[in-house]
């Protein structure tokens, strides 16, 4: 388990000081409970029967890669194969069972601006919420926020209950959100593709641009085109454990071609 | 956002982190503030209105009952009412601040501490209000003050402790155990009328079977001794009672213990919400 760190590192081999996320045989275990108790009698009943059945259950299994800063990893795999159990791990809300995750600069998550916050503030109060959510400074916030409206396209609606928003609108507001202050990691979990095409176009822009400017993306989505466009490398989940990596367009070809058959 | 796990870290760990998200937490209490009068015409005057109406029903009500021989009865319920209700408003709301922000939990990585804490200091804020309308009005109603008022920010600040402590256990244990908010539930209507709020504690007998009922009250149940602490200091130009230092223990234990409780298993939360 303690190998040194096999790390499936890029073309080039870039020192390590340039590595942005480094994970070493990551594993998370959830315990499977059969019969899962959700109140205090019906675990007191399981102690009496000799506990509840439970069953180890690894959502993820022995994970190791690398991200190279300013790099876009894609992360592709059928439900239920690890995909937002990684991403949590890497954006620190879940713990890892066993491995290690080294993680250099700062994180923002993608966040679902419409479930986040109270469906009858306007966005604009949204925006703060989350803003202060993601620890993104007053200050920053106040330079950024109409910029950051104008590129969500959403001038005319800032003010109005996000209730009222679409779906799209709400993407939109929380994409430009999340990248409107520049973070040196990026996590996105399954909103692009979201908006016209129009939209997708503007956002597909500025993902470059931070990309450019040394960002450092990881991409969990099931919009292979998006993953094949947008990330250098890919990993391939298949129920906890990476089944290919590599260069995004080859291991998207692989789960595509193994989908289908 | 400083991209590392979330630690366990001492006490100091603990104060530091969270005063890195003072902003997350104003923000939070503002949102509960105004989602609270949100779509009201009157909005934020209901605040300052609540009390006021609440004392008026009280007189009426109280004048043609006439219950008991405590002086000016409405400025008598209301002194412990409105600590009450910062009490049971906070634990109330507390207790699903976490479960009811699972999305949050999920995505990203803050001091958990803040959801708990932030309706606390929303039912802070409101409590101060509604003290501010309060306190001009016992004036007026023949309230006589001396330098023990200068004791109420002491004795607000003992129940903060407490509710925060509390607000802090109720939170963690309600992610594990849903029976949290059951078990409030039912415990707060017990000790609503364990709490002298509607009668004055020298009502009970003080000695029976030998034992001192009211000694026994203020040891156990730090809301007795707090609403009469309030009492005392707001109408009666009285000094604190000396059993004062037992919340203030309580308070003390609650908070280090709850806080320390709930960054424990604040790791798990994203695994069980």
């Amino acid at each position: 388990m303690n190998a040194p760190g096999v790390l499936s590192s890029p073309p080039g081999g870039d020192p390590e000081a340039d590595v942005a996320i480094a994970a070493h045989h990551l594993g998370k275990r959830f315990s499977l409970r059969h019969e899962r108790p959700t109140t205090l009698s019906q675990e007191l009943l399981g102690v009496f029967r000799g506990g509840p059945a439970t069953e180890p259950f690894w959502a993820l299994d022995d994970v190791s890669f690398s991200v190279i800063r300013g790099r876009a990893l894609g992360i592709v795999g059928r439900n239920g194969s690890g995909k937002s159990s990684l991403l949590k791990i890497l954006a620190g809300t879940l713990a890892p069972t066993t491995g290690t995750l080294v993680v250099r600069g700062t994180i923002s998550t993608m966040l679902q601006l419409g479930a986040g916050f109270h469906p009858e503030f306007t966005g604009r109060n949204n925006v703060h919420l989350s803003a202060a959510l993601l620890d993104i400074p007053e200050a920053t916030l106040r330079r950024e926020f109409d910029g950051m409206v104008a590129f969500a396209e959403l001038e005319r609606f800032i003010d109005v209950p996000v209730k009222y928003y679409s779906a799209g609108m709400l993407a939109r507001l929380g994409f430009a959100l999340s990248t409107a202050v520049r973070e040196d990691i990026l996590l996105i979990d399954e909103v692009l593709g979201v908006g016209d095409l129009a939209f997708q176009r503007k956002c597909e822009a500025r993902m470059r641009a931070l990309l450019t400017s040394g960002v450092t993306v990881v991409i969990v989505s099931h919009d292979v085109e998006a993953v094949r466009s947008l990330c250098d490398e890919a990993i391939w989940l298949d129920r906890g454990r990476i089944r290919a990596a590599g260069p995004a367009e080859v291991v998207v070809d692989a789960y595509c071609a193994a989908s289908a058959g | 956002m400083p991209g590392t796990q979330a630690g366990g870290g001492g006490a100091l760990a603990a104060v530091r982190e969270l005063w890195a998200f003072r902003d997350l937490l104003r923000s939070l209490v503002a949102r509960d503030l105004s989602v609270r009068y949100r779509r009201s015409a009157l909005g934020f005057l209901w605040s300052l209105l609540n009390p006021l109406l609440m004392m008026l029903v009280f007189t009426i009500v109280f004048e043609v009952v006439k219950p008991q021989q405590v002086r000016s009865y409405p400025l008598f319920v209301l002194a412990g009412l409105l600590p009450w209700n910062f009490l049971a408003g906070s634990l109330t709301g507390a207790v699903r601040s976490v479960t009811g922000n699972a999305h949050l939990i999920d995505k990203v990585h803050f001091p958990r501490e803040v959801l708990p804490l932030s309706v606390v200091l929303a039912n802070l804020v409101n409590f101060l209000l509604g003290l501010a309308v309060f306190l001009p009005l016992a004036l007026l109603m023949g309230a006589r003050w001396n330098g023990w008022i200068l004791a109420l920010p002491v004795v607000i600040g003992i129940q903060v402790m407490i509710v925060a402590g509390l607000s802090l256990m109720l939170a963690a244990m309600n992610v594990f155990y849903r029976d949290a908010e059951q078990v409030l539930e039912v415990g707060l209507t017990a000790w609503f009328f364990l709490t002298p709020v509607f009668y004055e504690l020298e009502l009970l007998p003080n000695q029976v079977l030998g034992i001192d009922v009211w000694r026994l009250v203020y040891t156990l149940n730090p809301m007795a001794t707090l609403v009469t602490d309030y009492r005392y200091v707001m109408l009666y130009e009285t000094p604190i009672i000396r059993h004062t230092l037992v919340p203030f223990v309580i308070g003390c234990v609650l908070l280090a213990g709850g806080w320390w409780a709930f960054r424990r298993v604040a790791p798990a939360f994203a695994e069980e919400v």
